[in-house]
């Protein structure tokens, strides 16, 4: 029986509470404020508490290097740009940007450490002559990605900037402030084109396609004798990068075996993201069905009240509902 | 309810453009969460004042139809606000 009265002095109109549901007097709707609140105060601290729910809460991602190179040229030939070609020295490069910024916890270009990303270029032998850098987290597909760099103009600035010859990306899953997330790391670069070394480079290469490509020519090792560290690193990783890692030069070593790359050992349950709109929606839809209800009821009564318009409650928050469907996750930088 | 938006078809129609207009800004802003939140905020102070406005054009304005309206647009931009986080 109290239940029963409970329920209808909350969602029911009546003497009780003064002839308008109680879920919908101020007080109420301030509550659902501190709810909300402390809802995002909880799901945003836990996982810092808590090691083990990284792996019920986090952003599952379908991206894949290969598909941000495809729809990066793709991007650019739309602008009437050359492709960019795949640089697996870049893209060992941003494979260590990205285990960099899982294993000091920041997500940004700069670490707090002040290392800039130029460094990683370097520490891969990368001479460039421009280079640039995307950045991008949380996003659930490579499409939503891709349009979110594009509506960003400086992001935007170095997916069609015809300077750029080459690319190198890094997809890496791992655990930041608490919560399992996919890292998107997207190099650009142009190599020094006028320094000997490169002329070195270029003839070697063009020596090795007519002989065994499994072997190295003695072009290659007469190349590699002769040039500083910087050019056998870059002609042997151009034409065997599995190689590379064999040998050992000290930036690679340094990024696998020094750097623990995180990986998701299982997806995660919930991303925040859902957990967040389905808690948010629940209320939403409690405050509207009630103002809805509240509406229909004081429409029979033919009764006059001093409290704010129903329909315009429910539009506003249909809006905010629309708002929590279609909101995508992601952030650029 | 067709009674109602018959009787006060300006000031619905000026809320419906606001939040068209609401929609096109926060969607056309994504991924920029900075200018999101600068969008949420003047979500909030529009719908507000549509509340008051409309209150007293009609004499229906009390501190307490202010404080729902206050309330009601602090709840909805809280939800989006926490999203943008």
């Amino acid at each position: 029986m109290a239940l029963s009265q409970t329920f209808r002095h909350l969602f029911h109109p009546q003497r009780s509470n003064n002839h308008r549901p109680r879920v919908l007097h101020p007080e109420a709707l301030l509550f659902f404020v501190g709810l909300t609140a402390v809802f995002a105060g909880v799901l945003f601290s836990a996982p810092k508490l808590d090691r083990h729910l990284g792996s019920v809460l986090g952003y599952s991602s379908s991206i894949t290097a290969g598909d941000v190179v495809d729809q990066t040229n793709e991007e650019r030939q739309r602008v009437g740009l050359p492709p960019l070609k795949l640089n697996p020295q870049l893209s060992q490069a941003a494979q260590a940007k990205g285990t960099h910024m899982f294993a000091n916890q920041y997500w940004a270009h700069t670490a707090p450490d002040g290392t800039q990303p130029w460094s990683f270029f370097k520490s891969f032998k990368y001479n460039y002559s421009v280079a640039g850098e995307n950045l991008a987290r949380d996003f659930a597909n490579t499409g939503d990605m891709m349009q979110a760099w594009m509506n960003s103009p400086t992001h935007r600035a170095n997916i069609v900037n015809g300077k750029y010859q080459e690319i190198g990306v890094a997809v890496i899953d791992g655990t930041l402030n608490g919560v399992e997330t996919t890292l998107v790391v997207q190099f650009f670069g142009t190599p020094m084109a006028t320094t000997p070394q490169v002329t070195r480079v270029a003839a070697v290469q063009g020596s090795q396609a007519q002989t065994d490509p499994t072997q190295p020519s003695p072009t290659d090792v007469a190349a590699a004798g002769q040039a500083d560290l910087s050019l056998q690193t870059l002609t042997i990783e151009q034409q065997q990068p599995i190689q590379v890692a064999e040998n050992g030069g000290t930036a690679e070593i340094l990024s696998s075996q020094n750097v623990p790359i995180t990986q998701l050992t299982r997806p995660p349950l919930f991303s925040p993201l859902q957990l967040t709109k389905a808690f948010f929606l629940a209320i939403i839809f409690i405050v509207i069905a009630t103002l809805a209800y509240d509406a229909f009821i004081m429409h029979h009564r033919q009764t006059v009240r001093m409290v704010g318009k129903n329909f315009a409650h429910i539009l506003f928050f249909l809006v905010i509902a629309f708002l929590l469907v279609y909101f995508k996750s992601g952030a650029v930088s | 309810m067709k009674k109602e938006l018959s009787k006060h078809t300006l000031a619905y129609l000026i809320l419906c453009a606001g939040f068209a207009m609401f929609l096109a800004l926060f969607l056309g802003a994504w991924p920029d969460h900075d200018l999101q939140r600068v969008i949420i905020a003047a979500l909030v102070v529009f719908y507000f004042a549509w509340g008051v406005v409309t209150h007293v054009k009609t004499t229906t304005f009390t501190k307490r139809v202010a404080l729902e309206y206050g309330v009601v647009a602090i709840l909805g931009g809280i939800f989006l606000l926490i999203l943008t986080i």
